[in-house]
C-alpha cells in the first residue's frame, strides 16, 4: 500500500484526535488530585477508545477473508488500520499516564509499542519496495511460483547446453531431478538447432562450464557464493568463458547467461518479497497476542 | 539459437493456488501459537491461585506480602462500576486499609476516614469520606507509603480559601496559599514565618524569668557565675530543659528525685512526650537557689520530709496557710518558753503571755497568735515585690478569700501546636564551631536566649533558621548546606494517634472516638 493523498484525510484525522485527546490529558493531568490514572472515568475513556481503535485496527484480518463483503473496501479498511491503529498508541498512554504499571499491562504496553512499530515501518516498507522492486525486478512472476520458475530455468539451461553441445549434459541426475521438480524432463532438441558435438571447438569447456559453474548455482540460487549470484560476477564470468569458444556456440552462452540472470532476479524478488512480508511474522502473532491479553486485562482491571 | 520456447501453461504451477504459500503459514501457525501463550500464561496463574499478574504496580514496601492476593484489599468487586465518584470509589476501600491499620491512625468511624479535612458535619458519611488511597498511592513502585509527597497537601493548601473558605465564617484560620516549605516567606505560596513570631505574640508563659541573668551572669557583676548554696555555678541550658531520657543528675534539686524526672508535654499525646522538652519544675529546676524563706524561722517551721527547715512549700496559697498552721501549732503547743514573755525578732509576732489563764482563753490566745504569726509571713511570702513569691509569679490584686491568687505559669511545653518537634532528634546536630558545651549548641538555634530578660520574649528560632538544614541541599563540599527532609508531611502530621482505649480495638472504643482536633 502506498502512502499517496488518499491517506490525507486519514492522516488529518488522526493528527486532530491526537492533539485533542492530548489537550484533554492535559487539562485531566492537572486537575485531578493524585495525578492521572486508568481507573478513572476520563482514564477509562482513554482506555475503552484505544481498545475500540485495536480492535477496529484487528478486524482488517477478518476484512480480508471476507472479500466480497460490502464494508468498505479493502484500502479504506487498510487505511483506517494504519492510521487508528497508530492513534491507539497515545489514547493507550493517555490511559496508563505514561507507566507500565504490573506484569500483564507491562506486556500489554510492550506488545503495543511492537506491535505498531513493526506497523510503521511496514507501511513505510509497503510504500517503497514496489518501486524498488518495479525497479530492479523486471521479470517479476508471481512469488507462489519463483520455486517452478527456478525448475524451468534449469530445465531451459539443460536443454540450452544439449542444443549447443550435441549430447545431453553429463550433470549428475539433473534430468530425473528436473522431472521431479516439474513432472517433465528436457525435452530433446530439435536435430535441425543441434551443433553435433565436435562441430565446435569448445563444446567440452561449455558442458564443463555448465556443469562446475551454472548448475550448482541454478540448484541453489539463494546461496551466497557463487560468482553467477552478482551481475557483475556473472558478467566476468560470462565473459571470460565465452573468449575460448567456437562463434557457434556464443549464442548458446549468451542464452545462459539470460538464465542466470532471470534466476538473479528471482532471487532478488524473493528477497524484496521476504522484506516486504517478513515483519507481519511479528506483527501479526504478537496483535492476536495482544487482543487475548487485552480482553482480560479489561475484564479483571474492572473486576478489582 | 534461441532459448526453448515454453507454452505459459507449461511454465507455471496451475495449482499453485491450493497450497498456502511457506510464510502464510508461519504466519497463520505464529498466530495461534501467541494467542495461546497469551492464554497459557493467564491460565498459569489462575492454577496457581495468584492474581499477581493483574497488579497495576509494583507493591510499597508495606504490602509487598500482598501481591499474590489482590482480594486482601480489593475485596468488593467492580467499584468502578459501582462508584460514579472517584474518591467514593477509592474510599470503599477505607475499611479494607482500617482492618489492619484502625489501631495505629485515628480515624472518624462515621466516615472510616482520616480525622483532618475541615468537613460539612451535616452532610451524608459517604460525602466526607476521604479515601486513604487517594494520598497513599499504592502500586507506585517499592516505597514506604507514609512517605507522602507534598503534592497530596498542595492540592488543597495551596488554596485553601477556595477550597474550605465557604465554610468558614469571618477571616480564615490558616494561611491559604502554601504549596512548598523552602523559598523566602515573604513569597505568598511558601510556608510562611510560624504564627507566633509573625504575629510578634508575646511568650504566653506567666512566670518572669530572666534568662539573660541566669545564662550570663558576669553581665550582672558576677563573673564567677550565680551564687547557689553550693557556690557559684554556671547554669547551663539542660539544667532546666531536658527532652528524651538522660541518666544526668538535676543540678539544682531539692525535695525532688534527683533524676531525669519530667513531667508529660502533653496528656492528649504521650507517646510525643520524649519529643518535647519536660515541663519546668520548682522543686527540681529552682528550689536549690530559691528556698521560699519566711524570714528567721527555723525553729517556728521545723519543716518535713519534702519541706526545710523555716520554708514554706512551693504550692497554692490555701496548702502554705494550711501548712503554716500545723507548724505554727505544733509550736505554740511545744515550746518549753510558752508562757513566758521571751524577746523576738522585730518581725516575729510575741508570744502570748499564757500566765495562770484559764484553759479556755489559752487556747484562744494561742489561736490569736498562730493567726497574726500565720498573717505575718504570709505578708513576708507575698507583699515584697523583689522577694518571696511574687519575684517569680504574677499575682493579682487579692482574692475576697483573703488569699492572693497566684497567675498559672502557662509555659507551653509545645510551641508548634500543629506541628510535632523532636528535640531528641535535634540533640545529633554538629556543635557550631568553638562550641564547648550543649549549651552551645542550643544557642545555636535560639541565639536570642542569652539575651532574653523579659518572660514575653518568644526564644523560638524563626523558620529561617530550620530553613538552613531543612531545605534542598545547595554548595558543596564543606560548604554544603541543606539537605535535611523539607516535606510537609515531616512536621505536619494528617492523622491524629488514636486514644489509648483505641489500641484496644473494642467495640467500646469505636464507638468513643477521639474529639476531632486536626493536628
Amino acid at each position: 500500500m502506498r502512502l499517496d493523498r488518499t491517506h490525507m484525510g486519514w492522516m488529518l484525522g488522526s493528527v486532530f484526535y491526537t492533539a485533542a485527546a492530548t489537550v484533554v490529558y492535559v487539562v485531566y493531568s492537572i486537575t485531578t488530585p493524585g495525578g492521572p490514572k486508568g481507573d478513572t472515568w476520563v482514564g477509562l475513556a482513554y482506555g475503552l477508545i484505544g481498545f475500540f481503535l485495536i480492535l477496529f485496527a484487528g478486524l482488517l484480518g477478518a476484512r480480508k477473508k471476507i472479500v466480497l463483503a460490502r464494508v468498505g473496501s479493502l484500502s479504506w479498511w487498510m487505511r483506517g488500520h494504519l492510521w487508528l491503529g497508530m492513534l491507539s498508541l497515545p489514547m493507550i498512554l493517555f490511559h496508563a499516564a505514561f507507566a507500565f504499571g504490573g506484569p500483564l499491562t507491562t506486556v500489554l504496553m510492550t506488545l503495543l509499542f511492537i506491535i505498531v512499530i513493526s506497523g510503521i515501518a511496514g507501511a513505510l516498507l509497503q510504500h517503497a519496495i514496489p518501486g524498488v522492486m518495479t525497479a530492479q525486478v523486471t521479470e517479476e512472476t508471481t512469488v507462489e511460483q519463483i520455486d517452478r520458475m527456478f525448475a524451468n530455468l534449469r530445465r531451459e539451461a539443460f536443454e540450452v547446453v544439449w542444443t549447443a553441445c550435441g549430447d545431453a549434459p553429463e550433470a549428475d541426475g539433473e534430468r530425473d531431478a528436473i522431472k521431479e521438480l516439474i513432472g517433465d524432463a528436457p525435452k530433446k532438441p530439435k536435430p535441425a538447432n543441434v551443433i553435433k558435438f565436435g562441430e565446435a571447438e569448445g563444446q567440452d569447456q561449455l558442458q564443463r562450464f555448465y556443469r562446475n559453474t551454472i548448475l550448482p548455482y541454478l540448484r541453489k540460487p539463494r546461496v551466497i557464493g557463487s560468482a553467477l549470484a552478482s551481475s557483475t560476477g556473472a558478467t566476468l564470468t560470462f565473459d571470460t568463458v565465452v573468449v575460448g569458444l567456437d562463434p557457434k556456440l556464443h549464442e548458446a552462452v549468451s542464452c545462459l547467461a539470460e538464465i542466470c540472470d532471470e534466476t538473479r532476479q528471482k532471487v532478488r524478488q524473493m528477497h524484496l518479497h521476504n522484506i516486504l512480508h517478513g515483519w507481519l511474522l511479528l506483527h501479526i502473532p504478537l496483535s492476536m497476542a495482544l487482543m487475548v491479553l487485552m480482553v482480560v486485562h479489561a475484564v479483571m482491571a474492572l473486576y478489582y | 539459437m534461441a532459448r526453448p520456447y515454453r507454452d505459459l501453461w507449461e511454465l507455471f504451477n496451475l495449482g499453485y493456488f491450493r497450497r498456502r504459500p511457506p510464510y502464510r503459514r508461519a504466519k497463520r501457525w505464529l498466530s495461534f501459537a501467541a494467542a495461546a501463550v497469551a492464554v497459557a500464561w493467564v491460565a498459569a496463574f489462575a492454577a496457581m491461585k495468584s492474581s499477581a499478574l493483574y497488579n497495576s504496580g509494583p507493591m510499597s514496601v508495606g504490602h509487598t506480602v500482598l501481591i499474590e492476593n489482590c482480594a486482601t484489599c480489593h475485596d468488593q468487586s467492580f467499584r468502578r462500576l459501582r462508584f460514579v465518584d472517584d474518591n467514593q470509589k477509592a474510599g470503599a476501600m477505607n475499611h479494607a486499609c482500617l482492618s489492619c491499620h484502625a489501631n495505629t491512625i485515628g480515624q472518624d468511624p462515621d466516615t472510616q476516614s482520616a480525622w483532618h479535612q475541615e468537613t460539612d458535619p451535616d452532610a451524608p458519611a459517604v460525602e466526607r469520606t476521604l479515601a486513604c488511597a487517594s494520598c497513599h498511592v499504592e502500586h507506585e513502585g517499592f516505597q514506604r507509603l507514609i512517605d507522602m509527597n507534598d503534592h497530596h497537601c498542595v492540592q488543597c493548601h495551596k488554596d485553601l480559601p477556595a477550597t474550605i473558605a465557604p465554610r468558614v465564617q469571618g477571616d480564615p484560620p490558616f494561611d491559604g496559599f502554601i504549596s512548598t516549605f523552602h523559598g523566602q516567606s515573604t513569597d505568598e505560596s511558601v510556608h510562611p514565618e510560624f504564627e507566633i513570631i509573625r504575629e510578634k505574640r508575646p511568650d504566653p508563659g506567666r512566670l518572669k524569668f530572666n534568662h539573660r541573668r541566669h545564662l550570663a551572669p558576669e553581665k550582672f557583676g558576677e563573673a564567677d557565675g550565680l551564687l547557689s548554696p553550693d557556690g557559684h555555678v554556671q547554669l547551663q541550658c539542660d539544667d532546666c530543659h531536658r527532652a528524651g531520657e538522660s541518666n544526668a543528675p538535676w543540678r539544682f534539686a531539692r525535695f525532688a528525685p534527683h533524676d531525669d524526672r519530667r513531667q508529660p508535654s502533653t496528656e492528649s499525646e504521650p507517646q510525643l512526650q520524649d519529643r518535647y522538652m519536660g515541663s519546668i519544675d520548682f522543686a527540681t529546676h529552682c528550689s536549690a537557689c530559691h528556698p521560699l524563706l519566711t524570714g528567721d524561722r527555723d525553729d517556728q517551721l521545723v519543716g518535713n520530709d519534702m519541706v526545710a527547715r523555716g520554708e514554706v512549700p512551693h504550692s497554692t496559697p490555701a496548702a502554705i496557710r494550711t501548712y503554716l498552721r500545723g507548724q505554727l501549732t505544733a509550736y505554740i503547743n511545744t515550746t518549753p518558753h510558752a508562757g513566758l514573755p521571751i524577746p523576738t525578732a522585730a518581725s516575729r509576732t510575741p508570744l502570748p503571755l499564757i500566765g495562770d489563764k484559764p484553759p479556755k482563753e489559752v487556747e484562744r490566745l494561742k489561736l490569736e497568735w498562730v493567726q497574726r504569726e500565720i498573717h505575718v509571713i504570709e505578708r513576708y511570702l507575698y507583699e515584697r515585690k523583689d522577694a518571696g513569691c511574687l519575684h517569680c509569679h504574677e499575682s493579682p490584686p487579692t482574692s475576697s478569700s483573703g488569699l492572693p491568687e497566684i497567675v498559672p505559669p502557662a509555659i507551653p511545653s509545645r510551641w508548634f501546636t500543629h506541628a510535632t518537634f523532636s528535640h531528641e532528634k535535634h540533640k545529633a546536630l554538629p556543635r557550631p564551631t568553638g562550641a564547648t558545651s550543649g549549651r552551645e549548641n542550643c544557642i545555636s538555634c535560639h541565639q536570642q536566649a542569652e539575651e532574653s530578660i523579659a518572660t514575653a520574649d518568644v526564644l523560638l528560632p524563626g523558620i529561617e533558621t530550620c530553613r538552613t538544614c531543612h531545605a534542598p541541599p545547595r554548595g558543596s563540599g564543606a560548604d554544603i548546606q541543606g539537605g535535611a527532609a523539607y516535606r510537609c508531611v515531616f512536621c505536619h502530621t494528617y492523622h491524629r494517634p488514636p486514644p489509648p482505649d483505641w489500641l484496644l480495638g473494642g467495640e467500646m472504643a469505636r464507638s468513643n472516638p477521639t474529639p476531632r482536633n486536626d493536628p
